[in-house]
This record gives structure tokens, sequence and C-alpha cells, in this order.
């Protein structure tokens, strides 16, 4: 049997295991990519392989980034920063129609630039926003639209999870990406307050306007960002002049918001030790995912499928931008049935190859992929965002949420569409910065 | 079984709190360099030693993970299989994943036991590394102990005992 | 079960860093001259950038057949290849080939236990270590405190002079030095082009202490089922193929601290011979006390040393 056809059964045996026999996506790609290669080479040669590589991925400094970054999110989740947050916004947006919602993207926005996951944000969001737009007659399709994707910009904005896993996989500087993703995130923001407009305009019941706030009141309440804007201007400021590697500005974002929140005592020994347990989970599941990846990545290595892919595509006589549309097509499908992260990692070792074959910018790329990725967290049926604001108010109809997100859906490809016209807007802060 | 699975339990809560003290470790030491660098120069082997911490951390949390299933998996065609297709499916899972852990562990420990007996050392601070590598083991040890305790169960408990 | 097929022989060929640097151009040529003179019979595939084995996993990974050749870094591993590591002290190497070929020769005469499980294909060098900073580092006054990037033993030389070494990773250099986090490195010249570094750092200090020692290593099974004639194609290869790596390495260090001269006009300091005995008696200690440890663990290190001064003299033509 010739090398090809092994790695392309190994795939279709990846995809059977992970539907059929619902395995964890890490642990998947690790034991089918060990079984390829024992098949391929040998068993001492697998074996070897993997000891190895869980070795080398977990002790690797590069990737101490992830249960820091991880860490600062929870505390600040945990910690009561999101409530001074959206408390502002409310202040300043919430007389308008629907201005509830554009305050939460707003809120979002700002949470997401210290936090690095879209879950989190959308969990952190859900729990401080909700209740405010039911208080003032929100109709849910709207509500539970805005905190599902208001979540999605905690990957866009740095600091975030997906960008760093993106730039340990094909060695992308993870700087550059976090710089990379600022503009797009402010930028997709816009479009989700455009579309919440949109929606009042055509349907004013959705979002009734709230109670009007003095201009006074409107400047004190700005000391509820401050904290938010420091930690953000501390850590992305400090890698964007060089300070800190990664690693150190995640673990001075989390020194720093433990400066803030425990004199004030809103953190608590419960809400620290449930900070260090999420993280635990959260970042061990992304080893696992990395870990995975790289030794199915072996795998395929081996087989040459990943240079093969790489080749064919360049050779194609088409424009780059029909494959790229075909690329982000398969994301928008398989982000639909696999968890985004997991079908990112999956997919990186021939899709990142195949776009660098391309020709494409690799900061800009990668930025591309992961507001596609993050788009699979929104979409039904698979949609992580979906299920942790269904978690928090269980009597919205799932039919409701998948709806009013498909509103949200829209803006989320005009932004891509407006990134591909305009690459600059990805490349011009980490451009600036060198 | 009853004693089994909550020495599972235990091992792996206990883990988890090492993995807890690691990652703060990892914080003051990344803190307290940053610091040290300011005023008159940085401690030596930090790197090193982060990439070491961080496999502690996240080996030991391997087993904890598993028990609060935090592991993502594409349940969505599972689902809609029978309550007894479901039991199979998740015997079959539990099975291949505690030999694949249980192969890794021993395959990391025996490289612990190489990096022991060649006398490698890290390459700023000079000093031995394998017993990190043993600890990454342990965790690997411990997430199949988990997936054991999950095959038995998925074999042989009952519908009314999971209640 | 690996798929057998007629037709040539096929090996795979394992390598840590990015294709274009110095380790991969001579895996490329050792693959092409094996391909050309066994007429064919053997096929070589590369994989350069980690894809199959990382740096520290490369020892273990051939031994377990991860993959049949590859290249490794012994200084990576320190404690690990201590007779071929001592080539990393100070004992003025003057260039690649010379380094390269009293490595092999030490290889040759030790054997050492490290490599007793696999088969060695070749061993080589890098060129000597020498200082690159943007401010002039003529004496030892100049190099008191000062921050640059040393890892390993350039490190442990850099202290013992009284410099600060500060460890970080090559791509990670540049923007360093942009932002003055470093003011400077030591490292082999080729970097002056291949990174840039001549547009920061406009003075080159030559000191020519110490080189990093890399080597090819086979799957043991699979060199012992290789044909005889190819087994002798390789034998005959490695001392070539140390020799080929010495020479391209030097001659890639000339032409980049040509074009650093031409180009950014960069001034090159000589240590006045006063003055380079004050460095040595500062570099010393590091030598004699790798004796010491490298005895206490039973290696006859006072002869490793006395080998690769006499080996350096006598491939230098002195
Ligand atoms: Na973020
Ligand atoms: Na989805």
């Amino acid at each position: 049997m010739s090398l090809t056809l092994i790695g392309i059964i190994g795939i279709i045996i990846l995809l059977a295991v992970l539907f059929f026999l619902g395995m964890p996506v890490g642990f998947t790609m690790g034991i089918v990519g060990f079984c390829g290669f024992w098949y391929a080479v040998s068993f001492k040669a697998a074996i070897n392989m993997v000891g190895n590589d869980i070795w080398s991925t977990f002790s690797s400094y590069g990737l101490t980034v992830i249960p820091l970054f991880i860490f600062l999110g929870y505390l600040a989740f945990n910690s009561g920063i999101a409530d001074r947050l959206y408390n502002t916004a409310y202040k300043w947006f919430g007389h308008w129609r629907g201005g509830l919602a554009i305050a939460t993207i707003g809120a979002d926005e700002l949470f997401a630039a210290i936090c690095g996951s879209n879950t989190a944000t959308a969990a952190t969001m859900g729990k401080v926003a909700l209740p405010q737009m039911q208080k003032y007659k929100y109709d849910n399709m709207l509500s539970s639209g805005t905190i599902v994707t208001g979540g999605t910009l905690g990957t866009v904005m740095p600091p975030s999870v997906v960008l760093i896993v993106i730039g340990l996989q094909t060695e992308q500087s993870i700087i550059k990406l976090f710089l990379g993703g600022i503009l797009p995130a402010i930028i997709l923001g816009a479009l989700f307050v455009l579309t919440i407009f949109v929606i009042c305009r055509i349907n004013p019941t959705f979002g009734p306007a709230g109670p009007k706030t003095g201009f006074k009141d409107k400047v004190r309440s700005l000391t509820g960002v401050i904290e938010a804007v420091i930690i953000f201007v501390l850590v992305i400021g400090g890698l964007y002049i060089g300070w800190f590697t990664p690693t150190e500005a995640g673990a001075v974002g989390v020194f720093f918001t433990f400066l803030v929140i425990v004199p004030t005592g809103r953190l608590g020994w419960t809400g620290l030790i449930s900070s260090i347990g999420d993280t635990l989970k959260i970042s061990c599941m992304v080893f696992m995912l990395v870990t995975g990846a790289i030794i199915f990545g072996r795998f395929l290595a081996v087989t040459r499928i990943t240079f093969m892919v790489a080749d064919f595509a360049a050779g194609l006589d088409v424009s780059r931008y029909v494959i790229l549309a075909f690329v982000l097509l398969i994301y928008l499908i398989g982000g639909c049935f696999i968890d985004s992260l997991g079908f990112l990692v999956l997919t990186i070792p021939i899709f990142f190859p195949l776009g660098m074959a391309l020709g494409f910018d690799p900061i800009w790329y990668a930025i591309i992929l992961t507001m596609v990725t993050t788009m699979g967290a929104i979409t039904p049926p698979v949609g992580v965002n979906i299920y942790v604001v269904k978690a928090l108010a269980p009597e919205i109809g799932l039919s409701t949420i998948f709806k009013s997100v498909s509103f949200f859906l829209a803006a989320c490809i005009i932004c891509i569409v407006i990134l591909i016209v305009f690459p600059q807007i990805v490349l011009i802060i980490p451009n600036m910065a060198h | 079984m009853a004693f089994l699975e909550s020495f599972c339990k235990f091992i792996n809560q206990f883990f988890m709190w090492i993995a807890g003290f690691f990652l703060s470790a990892m914080i003051v030491l990344t803190c307290a360099n940053i610091f040290f660098r300011l005023i008159w120069g940085p401690i030596r082997g930090t790197y090193e030693l982060m990439g070491y911490f961080g496999a502690i951390v996240t080996a030991l949390a391997l087993g904890y993970t598993q028990i609060k299933k935090g592991h993502i998996s594409v349940d969505i065609l599972v689902l809609r299989f029978s309550a007894k297709t479901q039991r199979v499916l998740q015997s079959i899972n539990s099975l291949i994943c505690m030999i694949f852990f249980g192969m890794a562990a021993l395959q990391i420990a025996k490289y612990a036991n190489i990096l022991q007996e060649t006398g490698e050392v890290t390459e700023t601070l000079l000093i031995i590394y394998y017993p990190f590598t043993y600890g990454a083991a342990l965790g690997c040890a411990a997430l199949s102990l988990v997936f054991f305790t999950e095959l038995l169960n998925a074999l042989f408990k009952t519908g009314e005992e999971e209640q | 079960p690996a798929p057998v097929a007629a037709g040539p022989i096929n090996l795979n060929y394992a390598n840590f860093p990015p294709a274009p640097t110095f380790p991969c151009v001579q895996m490329e040529r050792w693959k092409k001259e094996v391909e050309k003179r066994t007429n064919g019979k053997v096929a070589i595939k590369t994989f350069p950038g980690g894809t199959l084995l990382k740096a520290k996993a490369m020892m273990d990974g051939v031994i377990a057949g991860q993959a049949d050749i590859g290249c490794l870094c012994m200084a990576y591993q320190p404690g690990r290849f201590v007779i071929t590591n001592a080539t990393t002290l100070p004992l003025n190497p003057p260039s690649a080939t010379v380094s390269s070929l009293v490595l092999w020769d030490l290889y040759k005469k030790y054997h050492p236990k490290a490599f007793g499980k696999v088969k060695v294909l070749t061993m080589f060098t890098t060129a000597p270590f020498n200082i690159m900073s943007k401010v002039p580092v003529r004496n030892l006054g100049d190099l008191k405190g000062l921050d640059l990037r040393a890892p390993g033993s350039a490190g442990v030389v850099l202290k013992n002079l009284g410099g600060n070494p500060v460890g970080m990773p090559m791509p990670q250099t540049p923007e360093a030095l942009q932002k003055g986090t470093v003011k400077g490195l030591i490292s082999s010249l080729e970097v002056m082009k291949d990174f840039k570094f001549a547009e920061l750092c406009r003075y080159v200090t030559k000191i020519d202490v110490g080189v990093i020692p890399f080597a090819v290593v086979m799957n043991m099974d699979k060199w012992n089922s290789l044909p005889k004639d190819v087994q002798k194609v390789m034998e005959e290869l490695g001392p070539q193929q140390a020799v080929w790596t010495g020479v391209y390495m030097d001659n890639h260090v000339k032409d980049s601290m040509a074009w650093s001269k031409k180009t950014h006009n960069i001034e090159v300091i000589e240590l006045s011979k006063t003055e380079k005995a004050k460095w040595d008696k500062l570099l010393d200690p590091i030598t004699g006390k790798w004796i010491t440890d490298a005895k206490a663990k039973g290696f006859p290190a006072k002869a490793v040393v006395d080998d690769i001064v006499g080996f350096t003299k006598m491939y230098s033509g002195q």
C-alpha cells in the first residue's frame, strides 16, 4: 500500500472514531496518529514518538503561556470586573433602542481585551447582562443572540487562546498575531452593533430603550473600566514594546489582577479555588488537543500527505481566492459539527502549509482562520457559546438562540470579506510594532 | 469497585492540588524574574524551570480533567444512539484510552530513566530534570486509572446504581 | 509491517532546524551524494524543521526507529555527550573546517558510549563564536555587565569574562536587539548576514571561543540491514561530509562578513596579544572545571582536552 493511501485511510479512521465512538478530539488524534505511525513505520518508533511528544509538548516553555492567560481570564471572570464594565457601558448606551444589547457588545469588547477565551467571555457577559435585558423586557431572541455572538470577540481580540495555539502550531510570533487581532475585533464589534441597530429598527419591541442617565453619572461610571484598561495596556502594551514574552505578559496580568481584586475582597477563597480548578481543566484540554495534533501531524508528515495537499493546491489553475473560499467553507461546515478549537488544531497541519503555498501573509491568514474558527463556536448544532448561554438561561429555547445567531453570522461573514479585501486592517499594527 | 473509584478520585484530586501549586509557582517565578531583571539581573534558568513546572501542571491535571469531562469530544451522533449502545461505545472508548495512556506512562517513565542513566542535565542551570519527567509519567498513569474505573462502570454498573 | 516494495531502499532523515539553515543544507548535500554514489540504490526522504523529530528527541527517536537517520545538536543535551561536547570548551578553534575534523577524530578515537546504540554517519561543528555588539568591545572593561544573547557554553564564557549572558531563542533576538533588551550576541558570524544583525551590531570582536558540535546518527538495525556496498559509500562519506560542512560554514562566514563590511561598514576588533592573554586567563578555569567534573564521572578528561589541542594544531598546519 502506498504511503499516501495509508494517510488517507488514517484520516477516514480518525473521523469515524471522532463521530461514532465520541472519543475526545485530542485523544483521537493522538491514538489514530500513533496507530498510523505504527503501521507505516513500527510499533517501537510509534510508542517512542508518543512518549516524546507528550513530554516535549508538556514541558515546552512556549506553551506555558496557555495556562497563564486562561487563569487571567478566570480571575477576571470570578472577580466582578465584568459587572463594572457592563455598568459603564449601560450608563452610556442603555437609553438607546437596543441599548442594553449594544452595551453588552461594548463590555464584551473590553472584557475580551483581558480574557483569552470565547466561552468565558460569553459566560461572563451572560451572567451580567442577561438579567438586565430580561428586566427591561428585551426579546430573548435579541438578548441571547447578543451574548452568544459577543463572546466571539474573546478569541479575536487579544489575548486569545486560539491565537496562541495557532502561533505555537505554525511557529508564528504570538505577539504579532495578538496585535493583528485588535482592529478586526473592533470592526467585528462594530458590525455586531450595526446588526443590533438594524434588528431594533425592523422590530422595535425587541429592544425597548432603558432609562436615561445624567451626564455626570456617565462620566463617574467611567471608573468601572479603569482596571480592565490598565490590565490590557500592561499586558498587550508590554508585549508591543517588548518588555515581556507572552508567558511573562500572562503572569504579569495575573499578578496585577490579584493586586486589583484581592484588596476589594471580591474574589474570596472559593472564587480563587474555582479559578484554579477551571484553569487546570481548560488548559489541560488545550494541551491534549495540541499534543494530539502534533502526533497526528507526524503521521501525516511521514505519509507526505501535507506536502502533497499543498503542492496540489498550489498547482491548481484557479485564483488563490477561490481556494481560500473553499477552505473557509470547509471550516464553516466543520465548525458546525466539531468544537471549533478542536477542528482548528486538527486541520492546521494541512491548511496552514496550503495557505503558505498560495502565498498568503501568515499573520493575515492566521487571523482569517481565527475568525472563521470562532464562528464555529456560535453555529448550531455544535456551538459551545450557544450551550453556555442555554445553561445560564434554560427557559430560552435552543431554536430561538439558533435563529438569533443567524442574524449575527451575516456580520461575521461581512467582517471576513472586509479583511480579505483590505488585508492592511490586520497587518497595520503588527507591522508598526516592528 | 467503590473503593477503587474513591481511591482514583482521591489521587486525582490530590494531583490537582499539586498542579495548582505549580501553577502558582509559575506566576511567582515569572514575576520575580521580571522584577529582578529590572533591578539587577534576571533569575538564571527561569525559562527552563517554567517549562518543567508547566509539564507538571498539565500532566497532573490530566485525570482531574477527565473526571470533570473537560476533554472535548464530538458527541452529536453518539447522543442519538440508544443508552445501551452508548454504554458499549463508552467501554470501547475507555478501554482504548486506558491502554494508550498506560503505554504512554510507561514510555515516558522509560525516557525519564534514560535521562537519569545518561546523566542529562538542563542547559542553563545544569541540574538534573528527570524527576519532572517521572512526574509527567505519573500524570498519564493517573489518567489511565480514571479510564479503568470508567471502563468498570460502563461494564458493570446498573442504571439504578448510577442514580 | 512496513510496506515492502521493489526499487530503492527508502531512508527517512530527520532534522530539527528550518530548511535553509546549515544543518539542513548539509543534509541535502549528503542525500544527493549518497543517492548519486549508490546509483539510486538508496532514496532518502528529508524532514527538516522538526516535522519528524525535534532536537532533543533526535537520539532516542533514531534508536527507536522513528526516523532512520537524524541530525542532532549535542550541546542541547549537556551531560549526555560529555566527550564530544568538550569541543564547546574555549580552546581557540580557528575554523569550522578544523573543528569538524577535530570532532570527527575525537569520535573515532574514543568511540564514546553515548553513541553506542547508533551508527554515527558524520559529525561537524559551527564556526567559532565571536562577539557582535552595538557598542565596541575592545577590552574587558567594555564587556563588564554587558547584556548579550549567549546561550549554553557561550553564556558560561561570557559570565567568566564579566558580561551578562541572556538566554533567548534566536528568532527573538533581532527584536530584542532593536529594543535594546540585549546589546549584542555571542554566536558564529554567519548570522551577521542571515539574520541581518549587521544592521544593528556595527562591531565584531574576534575571540574565536568554542564551537557547537553536531552529529548525524543512524538506527543500528537499519544500518545492519544495508548492503555492504551502500555501507561502504556511507563510511567513506563520513569524514568527507565533515570537511564539506566545515568548508561550507567557513565560506558562509566569509561571505557574511564581506557583506557586513561592504553594506554596513562594520568594524572588526582584534584583541592585542596582552589583552587576549588576560581573556584567556579568565577562560582557563572553564576548561579546568570541565576536566575535574568529567574526570569525576570517569571520563579520560585530560587526554580529551590534550587531543583537542593536538588535533587542532595538526589540522591548522602548525
Ligand atoms: Na481576548
Ligand atoms: Na458550531
